[in-house]
This record gives C-alpha cells, sequence and structure tokens, in this order.
C-alpha cells in the first residue's frame, strides 16, 4: 500500500530547529521529535511515511509530488512589482 | 580629642557618602531621561562624562518584567506618545511571530502566528482596530510564521501579499503552506515576491524596505523576508527567523542601522552574530517567544551578546504585547500582559 494519499499516514517535516524535528500531517498536527529520530538524510521539506516498526521511512515520491504542486501554485500566484 | 578626630572623619565620609549617591543618582536619571524618554520631567542635562555610571545600573540595561521602576517608566513613555503616528506591536503569540505595523495611512501585518492562531491573530487586529491588511508578509514558510495566515486572509481585507521565492529544494510540502497558497487564490489575490530594495510607501513620511533574502539559501530561515521600516529619524528592522549566514550577506551588502530591532529567530543563538548586531546597533531588541519553550529561547548566548552592547531587551515571555511608537524623533515603549 503506497498510503501517500491517506490523511495522517504522511508527515512532512515542517523545520528542524536546535535538534527537534517538527512534523506537520494532512490535518495540520504537529509531531516534535528529536532529529536523531528522523530518517537519515532527512531535511526540511521531506514527506515522511510511518513504518510497521513504529518509525519513519522517507517518502521521496510525495515529497517530489507534493513541491511540484506548491512550486506550480506558487508561480501562478506571482506577480511582478 | 581623638573621639573627637574621629567623630569629624566619620561626619565627613558621611557627607561625602551623601553627595556623591545625589550626584550620581542625578546623573543616572538624567542619562536615562536623555536616552530612552522617560518622561521624568528632568531637565535635559547633558553630563557625558558621567555617563559610564548608566552601565552600571543593574535591571536598567536588562529590565526585568515587574519591576515597579520599569513599568512605571513604560506607561509615562506611552502617555508621551499621543501624537505618534507610527505603531508597532509584537503580538505575544507564544513561541510564533506576528507583528503590525500600522503607518499613517497603511497597514502592515509581519507574519501571523502558528497553525490554530489565526483567530487570536483577527482578535488582536480587531482591538487595535485595524479593518483592513494593506500588506502582509510571510517571513519564510515555517508554521509558526504562517500558520494562521490563511484564516487571517479569509478573515479580513488584505490587499498585498508578500513572500519569499523558495529554492526547489526546499520547497514546503506541509499542508499549512499549500493551505495559504490556497486561500490567496480563493481571494483572488495575488503574490508578491519578496526582492531586496523593494519599498512600500506606508504614508506621512513611513516606508517600509525588504532588505533580504539577498540570495537563495539552503534553508527556510535564511529564505526569511527582512524589512527595514523608517519614519523620520528613527528606523526599526524585522528579522524572522534569518540566521547567521544570510545576517553576514546582509551585514555586507545592506544599510540595517535601526533603532529597534526584531531579535532574529526568537533569540536563537543560530542568529544575532556579532558582525549583524554592529551593523544594526540597535538601542532596543524585541523577542517574540513562548514562556518555557523547549528550544530556550532566547538562549544564553545572544542575551549577553545584547548586554555587552546595552541594547534594552523587551520580551513577549515575559512582557505580553510589545507596543513601539515613533513621532519620527523617538520611540516610545510599552508592554501588555
Amino acid at each position: 500500500m503506497k498510503g501517500s494519499t491517506m490523511d495522517g499516514e504522511i508527515w512532512s517535516v515542517d523545520r528542524i530547529e536546535a535538534g527537534v524535528a517538527v512534523l506537520e500531517d494532512q490535518q495540520r498536527r504537529h509531531l516534535s521529535l528529536p532529529v536523531e529520530q528522523l530518517p537519515e538524510g532527512a531535511r526540511e521539506g521531506d514527506c515522511l511515511r510511518r513504518s510497521d516498526k513504529g518509525g519513519f521511512l522517507l517518502d521521496s515520491e510525495e515529497t517530489a509530488r507534493r513541491k511540484a504542486r506548491a512550486r506550480d501554485q506558487f508561480r501562478s500566484l506571482t506577480q511582478a512589482e | 580629642m581623638a573621639n573627637r578626630k574621629s567623630k569629624r572623619r566619620s561626619n565627613l565620609n558621611w557627607t561625602v557618602i551623601l553627595l556623591v549617591s545625589a550626584v550620581a543618582a542625578f546623573c543616572v536619571l538624567t542619562t536615562l531621561e536623555d536616552k530612552y524618554e522617560l518622561g521624568l520631567g528632568l531637565p535635559g542635562v547633558n553630563l557625558p562624562s558621567l555617563s559610564f555610571l548608566y552601565d552600571y545600573i543593574e535591571g536598567f540595561t536588562d529590565p526585568q518584567p515587574g519591576s515597579e521602576g520599569y513599568m512605571e517608566n513604560a506607561i509615562a513613555v506611552s502617555g508621551q506618545a499621543e501624537d505618534a503616528a507610527l505603531r508597532v506591536c509584537m503580538f505575544s503569540m507564544g513561541q510564533a511571530d506576528s507583528i503590525l505595523i500600522r503607518g499613517p495611512d497603511k497597514t502592515v501585518l509581519i507574519d501571523a502566528a502558528e497553525n490554530g492562531q489565526g483567530s487570536q491573530v483577527l482578535r488582536n487586529l480587531q482591538e487595535q482596530g485595524v479593518e483592513r491588511i494593506d500588506i502582509l508578509i510571510g517571513t519564510h514558510p515555517h508554521s509558526d510564521h504562517i500558520g494562521g495566515m490563511d484564516e487571517v486572509i479569509r478573515g479580513i481585507q488584505v490587499d498585498k501579499v508578500v513572500l519569499p521565492e523558495i529554492p526547489e529544494e526546499i520547497t514546503p510540502t506541509s499542508r499549512t503552506y499549500t493551505d495559504l497558497l490556497e486561500a490567496i487564490s480563493e481571494k483572488g489575490l495575488r503574490i508578491t515576491v519578496a526582492r531586496p530594495g523593494l519599498a512600500f510607501d506606508l504614508g506621512g513620511g513611513a516606508a517600509i524596505t525588504l532588505m533580504g533574502p539577498l540570495e537563495a539559501h539552503g534553508d527556510l530561515n535564511n529564505m526569511s523576508v527582512v524589512t527595514r521600516l523608517t519614519y523620520g529619524d528613527t528606523a526599526m528592522l524585522f528579522t524572522g527567523d534569518v540566521s547567521a549566514q544570510a545576517e553576514l550577506r546582509l551585514a555586507e551588502r545592506q544599510e540595517l542601522k535601526a533603532d529597534v530591532m526584531q531579535i532574529p529567530h526568537h533569540g536563537s543563538s543560530s542568529s544575532s552574530t556579532d558582525a549583524f548586531l554592529n551593523a544594526v546597533s540597535p538601542r532596543i531588541g524585541l523577542i517574540s517567544c513562548g514562556l518555557d519553550n523547549s528550544y530556550g529561547h532566547p538562549h544564553r548566548e545572544v542575551m549577553e551578546r545584547l548586554a555587552e552592547r546595552h541594547i534594552q531587551v523587551y520580551r513577549t515571555d515575559l512582557m505580553g504585547m510589545i507596543t513601539v511608537e515613533s513621532d519620527g524623533e523617538k520611540v516610545y515603549i510599552t508592554t501588555k500582559q
């Protein structure tokens, strides 16, 4: 099961500050956890999926999809000043 | 005889102590009055040779909330600012940012706090008599800065939205960010991309100019929109979560001098580098942070750097909402829990 469109299953890394990662789900709920508990190489903007063992896995497909969507949306709304 | 001499010497000592104390107290008060317009009604005596005394008055260089003298002074300042045409409110939003600028003609809101705090921001705006936001600036797309922005856009008239253009590799994937973009689209608004040098007239000689971001950085904090507000002889700088890397570039390339500065990134040690503090040289620093926040903001190193420079610090976690007013010549500060 991909699960990438299921609410609550995918967490986005909103920010990493002072060793604490703040994750956000599709209901905009937050989860703060030590950065050591993130999958290796995870950075701000990455999408994570809960693993069966309770940890998180990088979901690069979902990350790319959401980034492209946000970029397109941003570009469509920009105007020159 | 020896007793009389000793008594005379003792009296002389007390006279000298009293005289020195009186002169010192007078000098301190006049120095403070001159520097911060405390409304003490003292004559404008300038005694620069004794101004070093100011440096040693603990509790003034680093004022503590609840100190009676401090609060009394703050109220007096407020009383003197009736004619101030410019008002800035740093709302107390816990570990999140939201700053209102009310210029003579136009109103700016910088950031709108965290997810779920949009309605609180709207209530704050209502309390301030704001019916319309001319310019809404989202410093950078972390939820503690833009979380309430979609609610604000839907809850009050907004004319212009200014956001930084984020490099592709760090484009946010959060629902908070896409909800903001959807709210902008829904209201038929457009995004003005934050570019250095972009300026907006707020009327009556007040203006804001965007100082940064100057270039693409690899993290969102450093992509923060940095805004300089000028009015008459006074200036204020709003910094978002800008950190060392961007601070150094800004210090090299931009005119940043300001009387009042938002201490970047809630007082984190990732920011407030010596180069940046020297470039801005503020007299007053404002810190937006939550009480007993899990990040330990403001960090001790930053507070030490500010104290070394005699920057007077105001904090939302301890003092509540901070209001700074300017009449174009001086700034006046009050706090409200």
